[in-house]
């Protein structure tokens, strides 16, 4: 017999669980808010909760589902106007929900202890009680849903129908002592075998199970059919929309016979001119407003774009095999037909890639709790906006810009925004602005995140980095206010008086950088003293193709992204600097000094002797604010790239980020320009 | 061969019942994400048996129910529900909508399968 597999479906439903928590924060956070909460919310609310426990339990996490069962019935009692909305019970939920998640994780690792879920579980549940004076009745109630299986995790059939059983059964009463009025409640425990199931089970001796599900319908009540529940009560004069199952159980057999037919008649009658046009036309419209959507593993789209890639490559290979070709009859004719495989692939392309996106939305929903949850630790007031949310982004990018957003955000709440108090001081509004927004200009994404606190206090970050060795006191002097101010991504550097758990030392804005600077992305900061700050961050639109130029060094060939590159130029003698030891060169541009790499040298290329920059091309590209002139030999074309990653052994290759195929077969290495400048500046 | 149509909004518990209904030799599974969905998919080819779940947004499966057997063709079509709760307020509920029967989550693929082998052989 078939098993689930628990793995897979725990995937399934830990990916799920994170959409509805998201749900459950933003109707919480809302209901908080406006101190209120509608019928339809509630019922959304005890929705999600309710999901939340039924998919628990079917993936075997007992506890989380015990929990969520407990969250649930409060719901429940909301719902049903048992309780009503006040003051206090959002954050309370809130509080819960995070319980909830805390033991989701716990369980999911395997380091729940009783003890700790019993405690957790029974603090909830006394704030929760708080709520009401019932706790008697609360009591009760937990006590016949809360019994957990071991095995499924959730109320045990047996419990819950001996429970109900003994709830409405009295000593010594039978089925029919029953008034009438409770019979759709008994109906289901008939003690005697219905002449039905019998009939079935003899013709078909492999269902053997059915007399006991029947006969003794508490032991097995995993699952049930309604009709069961009118055998022997409800006479047939009153059964007016179940006749046909009352019917099924008197003849079986004949009905397996007839029942189909049925079906078929009503659908000849369908299908015939009774069925006017009209009704058609609604069905029709009906089936077309239809948004159905299924959610697909990413890794199985990044194979459908791997799948593509191949067939650019193929292309390419077929392209370049025609340039070859002598008969100008046929060549012609080839590339006639090969262009159009070439536009078809690019739809294919983009089709493909459009599946990746996924609205902004997706990002901006999970900041509202969070920035409710800081405020109120910090104690000051945050209006937290945002716009672009249908701006779409590659899904893979979500995961790693998520983080880097949130520690932006927690740091722009501690050290940007001022408290209440002083903002009210100096002449600000109480509560502070926090916005975030996003857009698509030039091929880029652009995120930015501005807040109206105090500003980037820039001599202070200098200072900071001096003390801590980042820059040195002379570099310090010839630096602009925004390289200042850039400062803050330098490893190891707060300015932060107080330390706090919030934000921390400052540890992590350079992971910030460097997260980014992964996603291929740059980042800018512009801050005004007393006016706040505005981090724009500026970031390729997917991971997957590549816009770059072909690059020759030498006898070799490399890719340089088109994104980083910002100028190009044949430079004059008098533009190049020797410094130090004539070791390093720098180029000179526009009063800009600009670090000067080889990439002969960088890739060990060997060339011939005095091999000088006036002779080839110098490339100024970015990777943040830092910028560095590589040195090349020549620019071959543009061309777009279908980025693969370079195996474990090669990550740690200087300058290299990663590998393409190119069309004539061959490996292309692309260049990572954050990688060199990482190694050549600070 | 049966044609079932799956509704839940939970793709989790969606592939679950598929999972279970192909081991058990149903190959001809549709899968809906709400009473929406379910209904138009319904619409659009006469399946031999739907399981739906509850709670949907949008529209919840006894209102899918309801809306279902209005139709000629799932007049009398067996219809299950997937449920959490099996007591009496969703017995009264699901037999006043019409359903056929219950299945109480979490389920095991032989349960599912035992009540889906009672309702098609009717």
């Amino acid at each position: 017999m078939a098993t689930f597999d628990i793995n897979k479906y725990r995937q399934m439903f830990l990916e799920e669980a994170e959409d509805i928590f998201e749900t459950i924060d933003t109707i919480l956070l809302d209901a908080e808010e406006t101190n209120d909460m509608d019928t339809e919310t509630i019922n959304s609310l005890f929705r999600s909760v309710h999901t939340l426990k039924g998919n628990s339990a079917s993936v075997e996490l007992a506890m989380f589902a015990a929990l969520a069962h407990e969250l649930e019935f409060f719901m429940d009692r909301l719902r049903n106007g048992d309780l009503t909305f006040e003051e206090g019970m959002a954050s309370l939920l809130m509080e819960g929900i995070d319980t909830l998640k805390q033991i989701l994780e716990l369980e999911l690792s395997e380091q729940l202890e009783d003890h700790f879920y019993e405690t957790t579980k029974s603090v909830l549940l006394q704030k929760l009680n708080s709520f009401s004076e019932d706790t008697a009745e609360i009591a009760i109630i937990n006590e016949i849903y809360g019994e957990e299986n071991q095995e499924f995790g959730l109320i045990t059939p047996e419990t819950v129908g001996e429970d109900f059983g003994l709830l409405e059964i009295h000593d010594g009463e039978t089925i029919d002592d029953i008034p009438e009025s409770l019979d759709d409640y008994f109906g289901f425990f008939d003690d005697e075998p219905t002449p039905a199931p019998i009939a079935i089970e003899s013709s078909d001796d492999s269902f053997g199970f059915f007399d006991d599900l029947i006969s003794t319908a508490t032991s097995d009540d995993s699952f049930g059919f309604f009709d069961e529940m009118d055998l022997k009560a409800i006479t047939s004069d009153d059964t007016e929309g179940f006749g046909f199952f009352t019917e099924t159980f008197s003849a079986p057999e004949n009905k397996i016979e007839s029942a189909p037919k049925v079906v078929k008649e009503i659908e000849k009658a369908n299908k015939s001119d009774k069925v006017d046009k009209v009704d058609k036309e609604i069905k029709k419209t009906k089936i077309d407003n239809t948004v159905s959507s299924i959610r697909v593993d990413l890794s199985k789209i990044d194979e459908l774009m791997n799948n593509i890639g191949e067939l650019v490559i193929a292309h390419s290979m077929l392209t370049q095999y025609t340039s070859t070709m002598e008969d100008q009859k046929i060549k012609s004719d080839l590339s006639e037909r090969l262009d159009l495989i070439d536009r078809h692939i690019r739809e294919l392309q983009e089709s493909v890639m459009s599946v990746r996106m996924v609205p902004m939305e997706t990002v901006f929903s999970k900041f509202p709790r969070v920035i409710r949850d800081t405020a109120k630790k910090l104690g000051k007031k945050i209006d937290f906006r945002h716009s672009g949310e249908s701006v779409e982004i590659d899904k893979a990018m979500i995961e790693g810009l998520t983080d880097p957003l949130m520690h932006i955000v927690r740091n722009a709440m501690d050290h940007g925004i001022e408290s209440s108090e002083h903002r009210l001081k100096i002449g600000k509004s109480e509560t502070g602005i926090l916005m975030m927004s996003a857009e698509q200009a030039n091929g880029q994404m652009i995120i930015k995140i501005q807040d109206d606190g105090s500003g980037i206090n820039v001599d202070r970050v200098t200072a900071k980095a001096i003390e801590n060795g980042v820059i040195e006191e002379h570099q310090a002097a010839s630096m602009s206010k925004e390289d200042k101010a850039m400062l803050i991504f330098a490893p190891g550097l707060s300015t932060a008086k107080e330390v706090t758990d919030i934000s921390g030392r400052g540890v992590g804005m350079d992971v910030v950088m460097s997260n980014i600077k992964k996603l291929g992305g740059i980042v800018k900061v512009d801050t005004e003293d007393g006016f706040g700050t505005t981090l724009t961050i500026a970031l390729p639109l997917t991971l997957a193709i590549l816009d770059g130029l072909n690059i020759r060094v030498g006898e070799e060939q490399f890719i340089l992204p088109l994104s980083v590159i910002i100028e190009s130029l044949n430079p004059e003698p008098e533009m190049i600097k020797q410094i130090g030891d004539k070791s390093s060169e720098i180029l000179m541009l526009r009063n800009e000094f600009i670090p000067i790499i080889r990439l002969h040298e960088l890739f060990n290329i060997q060339l011939e002797d005095d091999h000088q920059l006036t002779d080839g091309l110098l490339i100024v590209v970015r990777s943040g604010s830092d910028k560095v002139a590589l040195f090349v030999d020549e620019f071959m074309n543009q061309q777009q790239f279908v980025i693969k990653p370079l195996d474990k052994n090669f990550r740690n290759a200087r300058g290299i980020g990663g590998a393409t195929v190119r069309g004539d077969g061959t490996i292309g290495l692309i260049i990572d320009t954050m990688n060199i400048l990482e190694r050549t500046t600070y | 061969m049966a044609k079932i149509l799956i509704v839940d909004d939970s793709n989790m518990l969606r592939d679950m019942v598929k999972y279970a209904l192909n081991e058990g030799g149903y190959p001809e599974v549709t899968e809906a994400v709400d009473g929406v969905d379910g209904l138009a998919k319904a619409t659009a080819v006469a399946f031999d048996l739907i399981v739906t779940d509850i709670n949907m947004p949008n529209m919840n499966g006894f209102d899918l129910i309801v809306e279902l057997r209005k139709l000629p063709t799932y007049a009398k079509t067996p219809i299950l529900t997937l449920t959490t709760e099996k007591n009496d307020e969703m017995k009264a509920k699901g037999k006043a909508v019409g359903a056929t029967g219950w299945i109480v989550k979490p389920f095991v693929p032989e349960q599912l399968l035992k009540a889906v082998g009672i309702v098609l052989s009717r």
